[in-house]
């Protein structure tokens, strides 16, 4: 059911107000969900709006076999002044709510909406950030783990995700909402997929159904016939993450849809001249390996990553055989 | 004067992304000690860029006249984020990043991440000591100050004392401090001295004056200049201010807040400092009292405010309350 969790009246006008919605007995295991900390990843707002329309048919009876069990929360908007221009942030603070957490209790707005999540979700057991690439870029869907042990490795299994990706340490990851889930004790996961200030309904159908497995295989649903399932997962470390940068300026073409396996050699695009269209570069794969990130931008500077390559050599966990 | 380009890359339009590095080396021999003046890292923070002109300007009337003057070496680094820069933006404004939460190891390959790597790599390793200068944000005024992290004000108030500049204020640490430049150089046993003032996207001539007389008495008691040019006089001791030491009022109501303090005043407690209003009714929505007697030294410029947004600070006159 949807509830107010913040009501912060504004200089000029209505009021701000952040939502939760929860389902399910307070007791349960429990589960958050969050989207919308940048004001432009449309995929994930999409995804959490289709679950809490799912969940809420469970709970009017409308989707037969199905009982909700666990104590799930789901939070579409975080950075709402964000969301109110469709940027990434709001640029009356130009602050990425996603290095604002923990944030405070009283402070500027980007801090109490970051501290309002925080206090809602931090005696969840597992937290899901829903997202997508970075500006300029396009990923294919994927599950980030921080501190990937192998309990975590398994529950990202039932997340229905063919690829699963350390998150490397950095000194702003702090910051992250996820950083701080795993600092809290929540087992935290970052779906990504797709590009920023886009709808992508196959990526959306995905997670969500990804979702929904994972609530059913850790007991947050039931369902009278099917179980959640765990699904093969190719797992990549972030020390064996190979981005490829271009060596000219210029318009990047790529050749390759995001989420292609290339071999080592493999032509990803060619960088051409702006100005009289000339061919400058053919960008070919440094190794053999996946493409989880590529660039949708087309202007690069040189030495700009164009992808990110999950490397297939350094594959170290494979289900069934991990 | 030397200048070096540090970072160079092509662009798709045509000028190449440049930043430079001025270096005024020792007169004979190896330096007795190198200091570092960074500037520019937030693109709308014009103070640091005008003071880096100051040092630039006497720097070199000193190594055309006097060069024996210089027993040590400096370098400026004037403008280190120009895409911010000739946008006016705190941010890139291509990537929408924050160079100056991008410092310290990190893995990814990005452009942003690139250039704010490469700066850090070059001032480490051209530098015993560095200053990054910062203007405030949007919204706060700020009296001239070097911000000390706790942990690091054993080594680093005596080298701040020499600067003499108003406040040194020592502040407790946060997460976010984890990816600044200047906490990084810190950890990297590069003392680092990061100093805020004013407001950005201005500059107030006489502010910036009297930081850059404070340089020249460090850069002479740090043994880089042999004595001090005569113009540079005399200066008063800097006021310490310690954690307990500083109390700040926050807006209790979203509004307008109009001020009727000035910013390097002292203040008493419980002294009106100003209103928030509300534009659209016609009525005061608060009066805001000082926190604490003692000096102002931060207050709110940008008027629209949310609730718990900060409005000023003080350091107090009195011994810390118990
Ligand atoms: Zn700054």
């Amino acid at each position: 059911m949807k509830q107010e969790i913040l009501n912060i009246p504004t200089p000029f006008g209505e009021p701000l107000v952040l939502y939760k919605n929860q389902w399910g007995p307070l007791d349960g295991e429990a589960l958050s969900i969050v989207s919308g900390l940048q004001g432009d990843r449309l995929n994930g707002v999409m995804v959490t709006s289709r679950l809490s329309r799912f969940l809420n048919d469970i709970e009017a009876g409308r989707e037969t076999g199905y009982q909700i069990r666990g104590n799930i929360q789901i939070f579409p908007i975080v950075n709402y002044k964000a969301w109110e221009t469709g940027n990434p942030v709001w640029n009356f603070d130009s602050q990425d709510a996603d290095l604002t957490f923990p944030g405070m209790e009283v402070g500027e707005l980007a801090e109490t909406l970051c501290n309002t999540v925080i206090r809602h979700t931090a005696e969840s057991d597992y937290g899901i950030v829903v997202q997508s690439a970075e500006k300029h870029y396009e990923d294919a869907p994927h599950v980030k783990l921080i501190d990937p042990s192998r309990t975590r490795r398994n529950l990202a299994r039932s997340l229905g995700l063919a690829v699963g990706r350390e998150v490397a340490e950095n000194p702003a990851l702090v910051l992250n909402l996820a950083k701080q889930w795993d600092l809290m004790g929540l087992h935290p996961f970052i779906l990504s997929a797709g590009k920023p200030q886009t709808y992508q309904p196959q990526y959306c159908d995905l997670l969500v159904d990804g979702i929904v497995n994972f609530m059913r295989s850790q007991g947050l649903l039931s369902h009278t016939r099917e179980k959640g399932s765990q699904q093969e997962m190719s797992f990549f470390d972030a020390e064996h993450e190979c981005p490829v940068l271009t060596r000219e300026a210029g318009l990047f073409y790529s050749d390759i849809p995001v989420g292609t396996a290339v071999d080592k050699g493999q032509k990803l695009g060619e960088v051409r001249d702006l100005y009289e269209g000339g061919l400058l570069e053919e960008v070919t794969a440094p190794e053999e390996g996946f493409v989880v990130t590529l660039r949708e931008y087309p202007m690069v500077h040189e030495q700009e990553c164009v992808a990110v390559l999950l490397r297939e050599n350094n594959r170290k966990w494979f289900w069934p055989f991990g | 004067m030397k200048t070096q380009t540090l970072f160079s890359r092509n662009s798709p339009l045509g000028a190449p992304l440049k930043i430079v590095r001025q270096t005024f080396s020792a007169h004979q021999g190896k330096p007795a000690r190198r200091l570092s003046f960074v500037s520019g890292l937030h693109g709308d923070e014009m103070e640091g860029l005008y003071l880096c002109h100051r040092l630039i300007q006497a720097l070199r009337q000193i190594k055309d006249t006097r060069p024996e003057e210089f027993l040590g070496e400096v370098h400026v680094y004037p403008a280190v984020n120009p895409p911010a820069l000739n946008n006016g933006s705190r941010l890139w404004p291509l990537y929408g990043t924050d160079m100056n939460r991008m410092m310290g190891p990190h893995p990814d390959k990005s452009l942003p991440v690139q250039l704010a790597q490469e700066v850090f790599d070059d001032i480490q390793e051209h530098s015993d000591m560095a200053v990054d200068i910062h203007a405030s944000n949007l919204h706060l005024k700020e009296l001239p100050q070097i911000r000390i992290i706790e942990e690091f004000s054993e080594e680093l108030l005596p080298l701040a004392r020499q600067t003499h500049t108003g406040i040194i204020w020592i502040h407790p640490m946060a997460g976010v401090f984890e990816s600044t430049l200047g906490y990084n150089l810190n950890k990297l046993g590069i003392p680092t001295l990061v100093i805020e003032t004013g407001i950005c996207l201005r500059i107030e001539p006489k502010t910036v004056d009297r930081l850059f007389q404070g340089i020249m008495h460090l850069l002479v008691k740090q043994g880089v200049l042999a004595s001090l040019p005569e113009e540079i006089p005399p200066l008063p001791d800097s006021r310490v201010v310690y954690p307990r030491e500083v109390s700040q009022a926050c807006a209790k109501h979203s509004g307008l807040f109009i001020s009727q303090a000035s910013l390097g005043h002292r203040v008493g407690e419980d002294e009106i400092i100003g209103q928030v209003v509300d534009p659209v009714e016609g009525v005061v929505l608060e009066q805001v009292t000082a926190p604490d007697t003692g000096l102002l030294f931060t207050l709110r410029e940008q008027p629209t405010v949310h609730a718990g947004a900060l409005l000023a600070r003080v350091a107090c006159d009195l011994e810390p309350r118990p």
